[in-house]
């Protein structure tokens, strides 16, 4: 080390005194570039891109599989129908006969409906139904372990210390944090329905399948589809995040978040299968807890969104419980709100000594 | 400036002069009192070393000025305003370099790369002037051959380097370093101290937090002492170390030791040698001489008095065969204040010698 150009105290550093706000997005941008930078971010990314191409080849596999499947059924030969065995004719069993030509066209007529099926699934705009659905699961589980990760990392480095040495305001680096997260949120639910886009508006057409023109309307339910998304991957990383300045580590993070994930799942399919058994106001009440649970209403949020004008595709059935958009919103706000304000009160009052 | 009283709240210098100045400052951790009614001033230019054995409550100190840890009374005054207003702690923030303990950085980032974090941290723009301030720090701690580098694959010297370079990037007033030399090797440490030495020569306040008394003897103007939480001196190291001054006498004949004491004693109490204020038995430094009976005679008094005292126990026929000026150390007096091994040696009761000192 050498001493010869120590600076000066009349220097001028270059030294910005800028808004709270402006800071604090430098804060967020801060957060995304470590994310970057993270080898954890990279083998994630991997995991989430591999995961899309697979759901994709196994679309395309069952998409093959349908168009080559023989009309055949229990070992008849192509283009003859079962017939049940009656007492006269031998037994309790199958038989094979030449199928009639009106039989001939219904079963073509229902394997073309199925292969259409497939290829709608797999051509734009309900290809972002099915990337939207797998980010749901796979997108929230993974960026729940880098929420933790880069929230927690503050406190295993030690670097949550250097921040407010250096002047960032506790509340400012919450915001921070939680504005970094929700912008991980929106590229990675964004980047995915990108993926879905082009896979739809190239493998569907090629397989035949048509691109709808899509109204005004349309282009906004897509765009509203995206804020869903990110919103549902969001309220999980505020998840990870909250339990990661809990306990002060990357393992409590990702720990308590994944736990919470799979918890709350099973809780609210028990509380919604032991409400059916139970009658009477008890069973009721029960039947209507899920309906306040975070990862309930805001899983739904995406899936009543993806309803009209255009429909993605997804079944309102695969909502546990029945709500309104409006209801699963407020509740995720809610929850939004909540873990934003747990953390900083966790933060504001805590002396860190990490 | 001489040793202040721990209850003084107040230095001498000027209000405007003080940089830092902590008014009855206390810290408990439940029913521990970690920092106790600390009541300190950084003077402007000061390179102030906070001395004190291990849980004494340096880095809680310096953890509560820099906002870290919250005081559970009293208060922090940082570049005239207090750290409760929120707005005017955070501004001041940025305009202080720190280590506290372990420099802290992200271990996937390069030097360069935290070093922008650290900037963003402090409200520097993202701008020409702060990548280039990042290389002149960089070059000033000697990493900039290392650039290329993930933290994580640093030594902890060079992790100890980077701490520096990070204290410095934002040409801060005050400078705040906790162990500074930690890990570093004996060049290191020199290096440290001659980088000291010149932010102080350059007008830059330094708070230092450190073990190494002698580091501390040869870098800082002023020092503030703690024990168990609480303040037991403050002031400039040469006042207080004058206090620490006198001269040192042995002899070739143990029996002597005793006879020059009782001498030396009774005129410093009758009034013939006023100049005389204390008297006791001090042990060779490590690797000098042992006189017989290996026992010292330490002297309180000028050291312009010495031909005085040779007089006076020349007058009962005893001669040293050893009379030299005392080298007043930090170590010595920071023992002696903290009740280090030094202070069991210090005999309050002169007329009797020490044990062994008879032989």
């Amino acid at each position: 080390m050498t001493a010869a150009t120590a600076p000066t105290a009349t220097a001028t550093a270059p030294r910005s005194l800028g808004p709270w706000l402006a800071q604090t997005l430098r804060l967020a941008g801060w957060m995304l570039f470590q994310a970057r930078r993270r080898v954890m971010t990279k083998v994630l990314g991997g995991i989430l891109l591999a995961g899309f191409l697979l759901l994709t080849g196994g679309e395309l596999l069952a998409y093959v599989a349908i168009s080559n499947q023989s009309p055949a059924r229990n070992g008849c030969p192509p283009a003859a129908v079962q017939t049940q065995e009656t007492e006269s004719n031998g037994g309790a069993g199958f038989t094979c006969q030449e199928p009639t030509p009106e039989q001939l066209e219904d079963i073509k007529r229902a394997q073309q409906q199925e292969v259409n099926s497939q290829v709608q699934g797999l051509t734009f705009p309900v290809s972002l139904g099915r990337v939207g659905t797998f980010t749901s699961f796979l997108g929230v589980l993974l960026l729940c372990i880098l929420a933790g990760a880069l929230v927690g990392g503050e406190y295993a480095a030690g670097t949550v210390r250097l921040a407010i040495s250096r002047g960032v305001g506790r509340g400012q680096l919450v915001a921070a944090q939680a504005l970094g997260l929700a912008a991980l949120a929106l590229i990675v639910a964004g980047a995915m329905l990108v993926l879905g886009a082009l896979s739809g508006v190239v493998i569907g057409p090629a397989l035949g399948g048509h691109i709808p023109g899509l109204p005004f309307g349309g282009w906004l339910e897509l765009g509203a589809y995206w804020l869903a998304l990110s919103l549902n991957i969001f309220i999980f990383e505020l998840v990870a995040m909250f339990f990661a300045i809990l306990g002060r580590s990357t393992a409590a993070g990702i720990g308590a978040a994944l736990g919470y994930l799979v918890g709350e799942s099973i809780v609210s399919t028990i509380f919604v299968a032991v409400s059916q058994g139970i009658p009477g106001e008890f069973g009721q009440f029960l039947g209507h807890i899920p309906e306040w649970l975070l990862g309930v209403n805001s899983g739904a949020v995406p899936v009543y969104v993806s309803q009209s004008p255009v429909d993605l595709g997804i079944s309102t059935n695969s909502v546990l419980v029945k709500l309104t958009t409006g209801h699963a919103l407020a509740v995720t706000l809610g929850y939004c709100v909540l873990l934003i304000g747990l953390s900083y009160a966790l933060v504001r009052t805590r002396d860190i000594t990490d | 400036m001489d040793a202040i009283p721990v209850s003084s709240p107040k230095g001498s210098a000027p209000a405007d002069d003080v940089i830092l100045r902590t008014v009855g400052l206390t810290k408990r951790y439940g029913q521990r009192l970690a920092v106790n009614q600390l009541n300190l001033d950084i003077h402007r230019g000061d390179v102030f070393g906070l001395l004190g054995p291990n849980g004494s409550g340096k880095t809680t100190t310096l953890r509560m000025a820099l906002g870290l840890v919250w005081p559970t009374s009293g208060d922090i005054e940082i570049f005239g305003g207090s750290i409760t207003n929120t707005e005017h702690h955070r501004l001041a923030l940025q305009r202080i370099g720190a280590i506290v303990e372990q420099p802290a950085f992200y271990p996937f980032l390069t030097g360069p790369e935290n070093l922008r974090g650290v900037a963003t941290f402090a409200g520097m723009a993202d701008s020409a002037a702060t990548r280039a301030r990042i290389d002149e720090v960089l070059t000033l701690v000697s990493l900039a051959e290392r650039r290329r580098d993930s933290y994580k694959k640093y030594s902890l010297g060079m992790k100890q380097r980077l701490g520096i370079a990070a204290a410095l990037l934002n040409n801060p007033e005050l400078v705040i370093l906790d162990e500074p030399t930690n890990g570093l090797d004996p060049a290191g440490m020199v290096e440290v101290r001659a980088l000291i030495s010149r932010l102080a020569q350059e007008g830059i306040t330094v708070l230092l937090s450190s073990h190494l008394l002698h580091e501390v003897q040869q870098v800082c103007t002023r020092v503030g002492i703690l024990k168990e939480g609480s303040l037991l001196a403050q002031g400039e190291v040469n006042s207080l170390l004058a206090t620490e001054g006198g001269l040192v006498l042995s002899f070739a004949e143990a029996q002597m030791l005793p006879r020059a004491a009782e001498v030396l004693h009774t005129a410093g109490q009758s009034g013939s040698a006023p100049w005389i204020r204390g008297v006791h038995y001090v042990p060779p430094e490590p690797g000098a001489w042992i006189p017989p009976g290996g026992w010292l005679l330490a002297v309180d008094a000028p050291v312009e008095r010495a031909a005085d005292a040779n007089a006076l126990l020349a007058g009962q026929g005893i001669y040293a065969a050893e009379l030299r000026r005392r080298e007043a150390s930090l170590e010595q007096y920071f023992l002696a204040l903290t009740g280090g091994t030094a202070t069991a040696t210090r005999a309050e009761a002169p007329v009797s010698a020490p044990q062994g000192g008879t032989k």
